[in-house]
């Protein structure tokens, strides 16, 4: 078994080395919160690669070894990572196949529900906290706690935008002790507007119709790319001709001949943006009464990027 | 937010998301290691879009 901080560490210098080399790239999620003081259980490693570097970084993954082994794609079902896929929201998937487990690396372009660029909020070889916390909002129980706590992570050291992750009644009511929320993020987040948030029950509900918008809402955003995903694995799979063993280079080859016939560039755009966010409002709507839709987050700005 | 922190998380994990940087790191990589060593799976299925 390879010790988690020998893979810590593989990936950290991953990432720095594509920054040495000019690719913006910059570890998120699990490994991310770890760093911030919010402790995940994870070996696997997500990172935000610009999209214009897609096939600098593919390259530098193709020859980057991990005890002797070159990487692969993972399995049948990974898009290829090229630019063209990626700008979608697309993700890819590398693994090294150490033992007993593999060592896991996924891709992506696009910040899911971004609200600005990720490109230019990254703190070493980190994401910050504010495109960690909102690529939280997942349809995931186990995520939102980590919102929260990134967010009371960014009020600690007075970056405002921390309003936007709190998820807690408690945790609102003691931020709200101390400062006031800035009238421009309630405009994104119309919850704050309760600001000393006195009213537990009803801002408890609010927090449960927005963490319900938002679990709707990737939940839309995972089924408009799964439904793509079926047809394009079975492709690949049938290219592959049984092989799991490719170098990147091959799979790579295969997987964009089977991506330009089965998975469309841009999946969300053609499902329509306004569409999914409609869809996502209405059927909170159903569920908790349509009085709590104004209370819903401006979600139309988090699609940066796409 | 400690008091979140014990809510959300739990005491353990608590005190350790209060450690500095370093021996926080450490304590993760020991409860990983552990874990793993259980035959606990934290590997996440490669689902082909990031949720």
């Amino acid at each position: 078994m390879i010790p988690y901080r020998e893979l810590e560490s593989f990936f950290t210098r991953l990432v720095s080395t594509a920054q040495d080399r000019g690719i913006v790239c910059a570890i998120t999620s699990g490994m991310a919160c770890v760093h911030f003081g919010v402790a995940a259980t994870t070996k696997d490693c997500d990172v935000l690669c610009e999209v214009g570097k897609a096939d600098a970084f593919r390259e530098l993954i193709a020859e980057t070894s991990l005890r002797d082994l070159l990487p692969n794609y993972r399995g049948n079902i990974s898009p290829p990572l090229d630019a063209r896929w990626m700008r979608g929201g697309w993700t890819s998937h590398f693994t090294w196949k150490t033992k007993p487990e593999d060592a896991c690396l996924d891709v992506f372009g696009i910040a899911p529900r971004g609200s600005s660029p990720w490109e230019r909020q990254l703190t070493g070889i980190y994401a910050r906290p504010n495109v960690v916390a909102e690529m939280k909002r997942t349809n995931r129980e186990k995520d939102w706690p980590f919102a929260t706590a990134l967010g009371g992570e960014m009020l600690a050291e007075h970056d405002m935008n921390g309003w936007l992750h709190l998820y807690d009644v408690d945790v609102l009511k003691k931020s709200a002790a101390s400062a006031v929320p800035p009238e421009h993020l309630a405009a994104l987040r119309p919850v704050l507007r309760l600001a000393p948030f006195a009213d537990t029950r009803t801002v408890k509900r609010l927090l449960l119709a927005e963490r319900q918008f938002w679990s709707e809402l990737d939940e839309l955003r995972v089924h408009i790319y799964q439904k793509h995903l079926r047809p394009y694995l079975s492709a690949v799979r049938r290219a592959s001709g049984g092989r799991r063993d490719q170098s990147v280079a091959e799979g790579h080859a295969i997987r964009v001949e089977c991506a330009l016939a089965h998975l469309p560039f841009q999946p969300l755009r053609d499902f329509g943006l306004t569409r999914m966010v409609d869809e996502a409002k209405a059927n909170v709507g159903m569920t908790m009464g349509n009085d709590v839709i104004e209370w819903l987050p401006a979600a139309e700005h988090h699609f940066h990027g796409l | 937010m400690r008091d979140f922190h014990v809510r959300a998380f739990g005491e353990e994990m608590a005190r350790i998301n209060f450690l500095p940087e370093k021996r926080r790191k450490a304590a993760v990589a020991e409860m990983i290691d552990y874990a793993r060593s259980k035959g606990v799976k934290l590997g996440r299925p490669a689902l082909g879009v990031t949720p």
